[in-house]
């Protein structure tokens, strides 16, 4: 399953929301893929979601793949709507 | 996320998290920012066409278009106008050769390059303006101009993908590391590292296809770096000197880890020839299953070992099979059976 989602914190997936969301990815069986464009990561790689260089308003498809998907899709993306916890 | 056929020989040790392979182009404002100094290119018209697109890295030579045959004319390949183009359009009657530019720059064209200092016919010129399709000149002969080119653009051109596996150098060797997030892909790096291996690119690897190979680098910005769960994001460079980095690599194996599965059955003589596909080759591949007490860095550098051993023609489990067949040959009475036993031959 899939479901995009919009980056709202002002630092963007910055070095440590990008932790945060690759130790909550981690934390699920599922394979979780994030994608930009046609760049597509794994969700529990910390360089790969580096790389995607994700700032304030891009667009992002977090997919997941495996029993707990659904789980997975709905922490990761509550975890992107909170902005990571942080101040937008 | 969908798998399509074709990528990685199964499911279980196929690559992860891939980027479906773009067709790429590259515009004309391209070519002249990224290789008009080594092209020699000047702009001399049609500017308004900069964002034309180059397609395919063959280009094409008008030649016959010029009289009037414009039909296999192709967007998407830059035309070359050389000295034989030219000196034809010279010869024709002002009238002539002014309707047939005007036609051939009428036609869908990417871009014209005039080669070997050549001046544009005033025509071409002004029918290159008019059109917006950009006309570009170079000092440089027609042949040389052309090899510069198709090599600039076999480069720029060729499908590429992002594949979620670790790149090293062992040996020389090419080896991707494939396998599920948390298995243990950067560790096993690391102590191929330690060993003296190299590293190409950690966790993202950007592959490349070339001719006959898949050529892999590392992304700018994660060059040098790796992560290691528990320690963080590390520059191996800094840590362990310049001679522990590769230099983009030609993927010469493909080694997939695997959980290990008890009661599945994993190769014990070496004579399977598996092979991982991508971008429509295929690399040799190893299943290495990864369980505790096998030192799985230790595995990879053998596998390579033996690798480089099988490019050199000596392929160590085909030989054993070879030499038990022959004996079986030897104790056997001759009825029927073959005299020459074929490599990997099992008994019938």
């Amino acid at each position: 399953m899939s479901r995009e989602v919009v980056i709202r914190n002002r630092l963007g997936m910055h070095a440590r929301a990008a932790a945060r969301f690759v130790h909550t990815a981690s934390q699920f069986r599922a394979r979780v893929t994030v994608r930009r464009h046609d760049r597509v990561m794994d969700g529990k790689s910390i360089l790969g979601i580096l790389l995607l260089a994700a700032g304030q308003g891009t667009r992002l498809t977090l997919g997941a793949e495996g029993d707990d998907e659904t789980a997975a899709i709905e922490a990761l993306s509550a975890l992107v709507a909170s902005g990571f916890g942080e101040d937008t | 996320m969908k798998r399509s056929s074709g990528r990685g020989s199964s499911g279980r040790a196929g690559p992860q998290a891939v980027t479906a392979p773009v067709t790429s182009a590259v515009t004309v404002r391209q070519l002249l920012h990224e290789a008009g100094s080594l092209l020699r290119l000047q702009l001399a018209a049609g500017r308004a066409g900069l964002d034309r697109q180059i397609q395919l890295s063959r280009v094409q030579r008008p030649g016959l278009a010029l009289t009037g045959f414009t039909e296999y004319l192709r967007y998407g390949r830059v035309q070359i106008v050389g000295g034989s183009e030219v000196s034809y359009l010279a010869k024709l009657p002002a009238p002539r050769r002014r309707a047939i530019l005007s036609r051939l720059a009428k036609a869908d064209i990417t871009c014209f390059v005039v080669t070997k200092a050549l001046a544009p016919p005033p025509e071409l010129q002004a029918a290159a303006e008019a059109r917006g399709v950009p006309l570009l000149t170079s000092p440089l002969q027609s042949t040389e101009f052309i090899k510069q080119l198709s090599s600039y653009l076999d480069q720029r051109l060729a499908q590429r993908t992002l594949l979620h596996a670790v790149l090293l150098d062992v040996f020389g060797l090419g080896v991707l590391v494939v396998g599920e997030s948390g298995i243990g892909k950067s560790e096993c790096a690391l102590e191929l590292i330690d060993r003296g291996h190299r590293l190409v690119a950690d966790d993202v690897v950007e592959l490349m296809r070339t001719a006959d190979s898949l050529v892999g680098s590392s992304p700018d910005l994660t060059r040098n770096h790796m992560e290691i769960r528990g320690v963080g994001v590390l520059n191996i460079k800094d840590l362990y000197g310049v001679s522990s980095i590769g230099t983009p690599r030609r993927v010469e194996l493909v080694v997939g880890l695997e959980r290990w599965e008890t009661g599945r059955e994993y190769d014990r003589l070496g004579l399977r020839d598996e092979k991982f596909a991508l971008l429509g080759l295929e690399v040799p591949l190893i299943r290495m299953p990864v369980a505790p007490g096998r030192n799985i860095a230790l595995l990879v550098e053998v596998a390579a070992r033996n690798q480089l051993l099988k490019h050199r023609g000596y392929d160590a489990a085909r030989r054993l099979a070879e030499q038990v067949d022959a004996l079986i040959e030897g104790a056997t009475p001759r009825r029927g059976r073959s005299a020459s036993p074929r490599p990997g031959r099992r008994r019938a």
